[in-house]
């Protein structure tokens, strides 16, 4: 048994086998095959070994007619070397003696062919490139075949990984997976974002839990404590198991809360929303007790298909979720991606600092034709329910601007195809960059609304990497200054009237909730699971005490200050909440 | 796509006799006639088209730019031009401030893609606070041409 | 790659050897471990129906110097 500690970053505990991912997206395979699978392995390689001819006809055909014959003529070495009978005898031996898989017996096979030509006199040993080339396309078209296992898995598994990007999690089976953990990440990494919309625990900063699973081990998630247990021994299964129901039941009685309102014991109302990432979450959180969507993540729209989804596909979707929230308004966010792999894939040449490049919004009006596109699906959507627009990682008034140009131009295009939409939604931005939270009176004149994204505004304001585990602790919406431009965001938007939402992760922390009560925030967006909580504390509290709490808070200077004092109050104030 | 694919530079306006915005629109439109970007007897039309989308809601974002745009079929491919003003014109700016510089751009209907390119690269050069100081300090055609090149190497 | 292309026309069982080592000529990996250059003497055998046709074709190829 192994006990490895991390940052629980999504409550709750997962008791199943390991689904281990490698750092290559890869499932790591069995080494060793059990003597009745091993027909399969060879059937394997035959699939993979067709499949990569195919390819290699393709792009010699392809070669020649763009090129020319000759340069097309390397790749029919590549096939002569997959035709080579004496090779493909070599790989089947090698996976029936050695009872390994098709991979194995590649690399194991490749490998000896490659050292063989290394000893050789200088003009073969330039095929070795070749020979590498062959090992590498087989591999990924066997890999390939089990890529789709992680779409289709038969049975429950909780999900090991070195660290989970937004295009992993797109297509995961989410009927199986019972909890996400991570060597990478921290509080705010996108393993927390996902395990928060499946409702799952998650652990992440765990730095080697990967290379201590094997996979089908038994491993515990608790994400309430923050800790993986491997091959965890009977007595410690059993604790955990008691602890599960412990778990459910107060799940039963939060489910109560649902159709209470979120007004304080003095009577003041707080809005409580929740953040979305597929239509279908919608109903999750109007059933958990949320008063709408405050935040409509739409990057999965692009993360989960190859190509960029059409209009049809966006008007669909943003239906969908507008149905499902029955009549309740909801804010759709314009793409958000870049530093990821979606825009670095697509970038010519990658970006050196992605976190600081061409995202977002600057990514979008780079590229208008997908811009339009989305803003015309939203336009047109707001037809069937209350919608409104939000716009990320605004930094300067000028590309708030422009961004609100092009909502124009679309609207004229609307107006003159004769489509039905609704030309005038709200539109409002994030606050999440130093700037705009500095310039928020500013902006304030030019939007409809705000929203505060913490999740990024920290990581700009303090420079910490909201992935980097190595640097995790300084990770902290409690620092001062962070805790400063909130306020001051808050302020401006009541000053100018403007609406002001916190969408980040610390909204649904409940050691948080006093604090940002009491700096003035009324709207809160938060990950569905997390609304019967929060609306739990803000039914224990008056506004008076928050005030106060806000206002101690504010003299503090350190983030560990800050913390302890907010615990303390938490407990004192709410002391029957079950954490 | 570059901005000189798309600016008309014999229809540059270094300075303009107009001092309001429909007559600045006006002026622009006929020196994109006058230079053979447009048909002469369409100028009318064109000057109606993008009146309308000025009076929807005003392309003057901001910082002493505006970007008067239409889409018309009688436009055979994307053009625009350039036009300063030293005194400043109104236009309802959203940052309530005089319009030193009228970047226009006329497209064609079936060509939305280019359309989108040309806005792109306009957006991208407005973006930057240094293209917009020296635009509003060119003073003749040639400074803005050169201008134009200099921003289109930069990339 | 010629000397593979041309063994593998015909059925016969052809090996192609270096003095050190006896490969299979219809497969490259095996042909390539020869590292045949200028000069090398090959010694090719074939058994088959089709052996006499198949040695003629691949010591044409040889000697034309394989195309190059």
């Amino acid at each position: 048994m192994e006990i490895k500690k991390g940052i629980g970053v999504s409550p709750g505990v997962a008791i199943s086998t390991a689904f281990v991912l490698d750092a290559e997206e890869v499932p790591i395979p069995q080494r060793h095959v059990e003597p009745g699978k091993l027909k399969n392995e060879v059937t394997r390689l035959r699939k993979a070994t067709a499949a990569s001819k195919a390819e290699i006809v393709e792009l010699r055909d392809r070669m020649a007619a763009e090129i020319g014959q000759e340069t097309a003529a390397i790749f029919d070495f590549h096939l002569r070397m997959l035709e080579d009978k004496v090779l493909l005898r070599n790989l089947g031996r090698t996976i029936r003696d050695k009872h390994v898989t098709a991979e194995h017996a590649v690399a194991a096979v490749f490998r000896d062919y490659a050292k063989t030509f290394l000893a050789m006199p200088q003009f073969m040993a330039e095929r070795v490139k070749d020979v590498n080339d062959i090992q590498k396309r087989l591999l990924r078209n066997l890999i390939g075949q089990s890529r789709q296992v992680l779409n289709h898995l038969r049975r429950d598994v909780v999900l090991l990984a070195h660290d989970l990007t937004p295009s992993q999690t797109a297509n995961l089976d989410r009927r199986h997976i019972l909890g996400l953990a991570t060597d990478a990440g921290g509080r705010t990494s996108h393993t927390a974002i996902v395990a928060h919309a499946l409702g799952i625990p998650a652990v992440v900063g765990l730095k080697d839990v990967t290379v201590s699973v094997q996979p089908n081990d038994t491993v515990i998630i608790d994400g309430n404590r923050g800790v993986v247990i491997v091959n965890p021994d009977e007595a410690t299964l059993d604790e955990h198991r008691q602890y599960v129901q412990r778990l459910v039941q107060v799940e039963r009685q939060l489910i109560e809360l649902r159709d209470l309102p979120a007004v304080t014991r003095d009577g003041h109302e707080v809005t409580l929303l929740g953040n979305i990432e597929f239509p279908a979450e919608a109903a999750t959180v109007i059933e958990k007790g949320g008063a709408g969507i405050g935040l409509y993540r739409t990057e999965y729209l692009y993360l989960s298909s190859e190509v960029e989804p059409t209009e049809q596909q966006h008007y669909d979707a943003y239906c969908e979720a507008i149905r499902l929230a029955d009549g309740r308004p909801i804010v759709i966010r314009t793409l958000d991606l870049g530093a990821d792999k979606y825009t670095q894939d697509r970038a010519l040449v990658p970006e050196r600092n992605p976190f600081l490049g061409l995202r977002s919004i600057r990514y979008c009006l780079r590229h208008l034709d997908a811009f339009k596109t989305q803003i015309r699906a939203v336009l047109r959507a707001a037809t069937t329910g209350p919608v409104s627009m939000l716009f990320p990682l605004i930094t300067n008034v000028m590309e708030l601007r422009q961004a609100k140009m092009i909502v124009r131009d679309v609207a004229e295009d609307l107006e003159e195809e004769q489509a039905e939409f609704i030309p005038d939604v709200p539109i409002g931005m994030m606050i999440e960059v130093p700037s705009a939270a500095l310039m928020c009176d500013a902006f304030a004149k030019e939007v409809d609304f705000f929203s505060i994204g913490t999740n990024d505004l920290v990581q700009y304001t303090l420079a910490v990497d909201r992935g980097n585990e190595m640097v995790a602790p300084l990770f902290t919406v409690a620092h001062p200054a962070v805790l400063r431009l909130i306020k001051d965001v808050i302020r401006a938007g009541q000053r100018h009237n403007v609406s002001v939402s916190l969408c980040g992760e610390v909204g649904a922390d409940p050691e948080y909730t006093l604090l940002l009560l009491g700096l003035g925030l009324r709207i809160f967006s938060v990950a569905p699971p997390a609304i019967p909580e929060i609306k739990q504390i803000i039914r224990s509290i008056t506004i008076e005490q928050a005030t106060q709490c806000a206002r101690k808070v504010m003299t503090f200077d350190s983030d560990k200050e800050i913390l302890s004092y907010m615990r303390d109050r938490l407990r004192h104030l709410v002391p029957d909440l079950q954490r | 796509m570059k901005l000189s694919d798309i600016m008309v530079p014999d229809a540059i306006i270094p300075e303009l006799a107009a001092t309001t915005r429909d007559e600045a629109i006006k002026e622009v439109i006929s020196g994109l006639a006058a230079a053979g970007a447009i048909p002469k007897s369409r100028v009318n039309e064109v000057v109606e088209a993008v009146l309308q989308r000025e009076n929807q809601a005003t392309t003057g974002i901001g910082k002493g730019v505006a970007l008067p745009h239409a889409k018309l079929k009688c436009v055979k491919k994307v053009v625009g031009t350039i036009a300063r003003s030293a005194d400043g014109i109104d236009f309802a700016a959203l940052d309530s401030k005089p319009v030193y510089n009228l970047i226009v751009l006329l497209s064609n209907p079936n060509d939305p893609d280019e359309h989108l390119r040309a806005m792109e690269t306009i957006f991208k050069h407005v973006q930057r606070e240094i293209f917009r100081k020296f635009l509003r300090q060119s003073e003749t055609k040639q400074a803005i041409v050169e201008l134009i090149d200099e921003a289109d190497e930069l990339g | 790659m010629q000397l593979v292309d041309t063994a593998s026309r015909f059925d016969s069982h052809i090996t192609v050897s270096n003095g050190e080592a006896e490969m299979d000529a219809k497969s490259i990996m095996s042909v390539m471990q020869l590292a045949a250059t200028q000069g090398t003497v090959l010694r090719l055998k074939a058994s088959g129906e089709d052996a006499q046709d198949a040695l003629e074709a691949m010591a044409a190829l040889i000697r034309s110097g394989f195309g190059e």
